[in-house]
């Protein structure tokens, strides 16, 4: 016979704004737990902001801690030529924000891509343009919980 | 080819593309016949469609035994227009990683996309992608331990390639030929239209301990269980179902219901084959469907998210023996 028990929840930020004109937080999309289950990335809904936890103990989720975003990649859509002739030296090509056009479509942690070193995470996005694959690696050696 | 300082991905390549023969529709009469030709052959083509249809009925007849008799009563399931995705040429829509090598399947979002495929030992492409037909949106994707991608469509269909994964299939120069045919998963006998009676397939996980059952979540037909050696399905459940996860390490799987926020979790008895223990019902605290579940690596912790509702949820599963009460009075 089989006993579910409810087990408490991780809380998601409420949604809000980052950084001025970025939607963030709010209900989550998707999810992904590395094989350690130390590391849990969630998606948000129309949001190209992730968001990373840190887990010290599954059976205690309200200790869970937020160690920051992961941004969605460029779109690559370039700068006009108008505004190209302006651009200060060092400045990016690309459109600013133009990332801020991306939505995480699907994710997860790739088996056995950094061995025993840690676990590599990897996302699908879509773009204005295109969709693209990014990968985040998270090492062992670098959580401390 | 590597990633990117960004962390990004090559853009798709243009692979190598397999056809499948099997797959092609006979070529439509010459429009050159003459009219008595065109008349006669007409008359013989609905003489011969009669025919078949008369032996339809009687196939259908034989093998509605074999089939749930709920699922023939309507309202039965009615697709929606599939979006022409002139625009959306490169757009991603599912993603299936391997449990063990470093190998994901990438699913492009259009009717009759293509699957490619990433090895992240090479940092290349597979040399082959999979072809979809014009009429097959990717749902979802799951690869089993050996190396079998499943793929569930919009339309029902549940297509099974068996994928040579070898660092020679990314590096070679040559294209890997026929290594990727599909085979179509069958849940229904072939007389019965697929789509109507079982609906949408919504999620797809395979039994990580033996890579040999797959379990397949839909939206009319509930959960089935695909036995991959023996290629037949088991209905397990008659709720239309949104997710699907077997345990990584435990033998346990959770299936969530649609519309109702209830998780069934079944034990999985392994003498020979699968058996199914009774399901119990467990509520995630909200009404809204479970969209998301993943097991932690222990193998009793699972972790789910309901459809519009904040946070992510935790339940914990154990097994618990059952007291014989003749032996304990």
């Amino acid at each position: 016979m089989l006993v579910a028990t409810y087990g408490g929840s991780i809380d998601t930020p409420v949604r809000m704004v980052h950084g001025g004109h970025v939607p963030f937080g709010g209900v989550p999309m998707r999810f992904a737990l590395d094989t350690l289950s130390q590391r849990l990335v969630v998606s948000y809904a129309k949001s190209p902001l992730l968001e990373a936890f840190a887990l010290s103990d599954l059976a205690d989720p309200a200790n869970a801690v937020s160690t920051g975003v992961l941004r969605g990649p460029s779109t690559g859509k370039l700068l006009s030529e108008k505004l190209r002739g302006k651009r200060p030296e060092g400045r990016s090509p690309f459109e600013e924000d133009d990332w801020a056009q991306t939505k995480c479509v699907d994710m997860g942690f790739v088996g056995q891509a950094l061995g025993e070193k840690g676990s590599l995470f990897a996302a699908s996005w879509n773009g204005d343009d295109a969709g693209k694959v990014t990968f985040v690696a998270f090492y062992r050696d670098d959580i401390h919980i | 080819m590597h990633i990117d300082a960004q962390g990004s991905v090559p853009a798709l390549p243009d692979a190598v593309a397999v056809t499948f023969p099997i797959l092609t529709l006979a070529h439509p009469p010459a429009e050159s016949a003459s009219t008595q030709t065109q008349t006669s052959s007409s008359d013989t083509l609905e003489t011969s469609s009669y025919l078949a249809l008369f032996e339809i009925s009687i196939h259908r007849l034989f093998a509605m035994a074999t089939i749930p008799l709920d699922l023939l009563i309507p309202p039965f399931s009615t697709s929606l227009p599939l979006q022409l995705a002139t625009s959306h040429q490169s757009k991603l829509a599912k993603t299936a990683i391997h449990p063990e090598l470093p190998v994901m399947a990438i699913a492009q979002a259009k009717p009759g996309g293509s699957i490619f495929l990433f090895d992240l030992r090479t940092n290349q492409y597979l040399k082959y992608k999979l072809i979809l037909g014009p009429s097959q949106f990717v749902n979802a994707m799951a690869f089993s331990k050996y190396n079998i991608l499943a793929v569930g469509t919009s339309g029902g269909d549940l297509l099974l390639y068996e994928l040579n994964l070898s660092i020679q299939a990314s590096m070679g120069t040559k294209p890997v030929p026929f290594s990727a045919v599909p085979q179509f998963a069958t849940l229904l006998p072939p007389q019965f239209p697929c789509f109507p009676l079982i609906g949408e397939i919504t999620d797809l996980s395979f039994d990580h301990k033996s890579g040999r059952y797959l379990a397949i979540s839909t939206t009319r037909s509930g959960t089935w269980i695909y036995d991959l050696i023996h290629s037949s399905a088991l209905r397990l459940s008659k709720y239309p179902s949104a997710a699907v996860a077997f345990s990584p390490t435990l033998d346990f799987l959770a299936v969530s219901q649609e519309r109702t926020g209830v998780i069934e979790f079944y034990q999985l008895i392994r003498a020979g084959t699968l058996t199914f223990g009774v399901p119990t019902f467990a509520k995630s605290g909200e009404k809204s469907t479970v969209t998301n579940m993943q097991w932690s690596q222990d193998g009793k912790t699972l972790l789910y998210s309901n459809h519009d509702r904040d946070g992510i949820r935790i339940l914990k599963l154990e097994a618990q023996a059952t007291r014989n009460p003749s032996k304990e009075s």
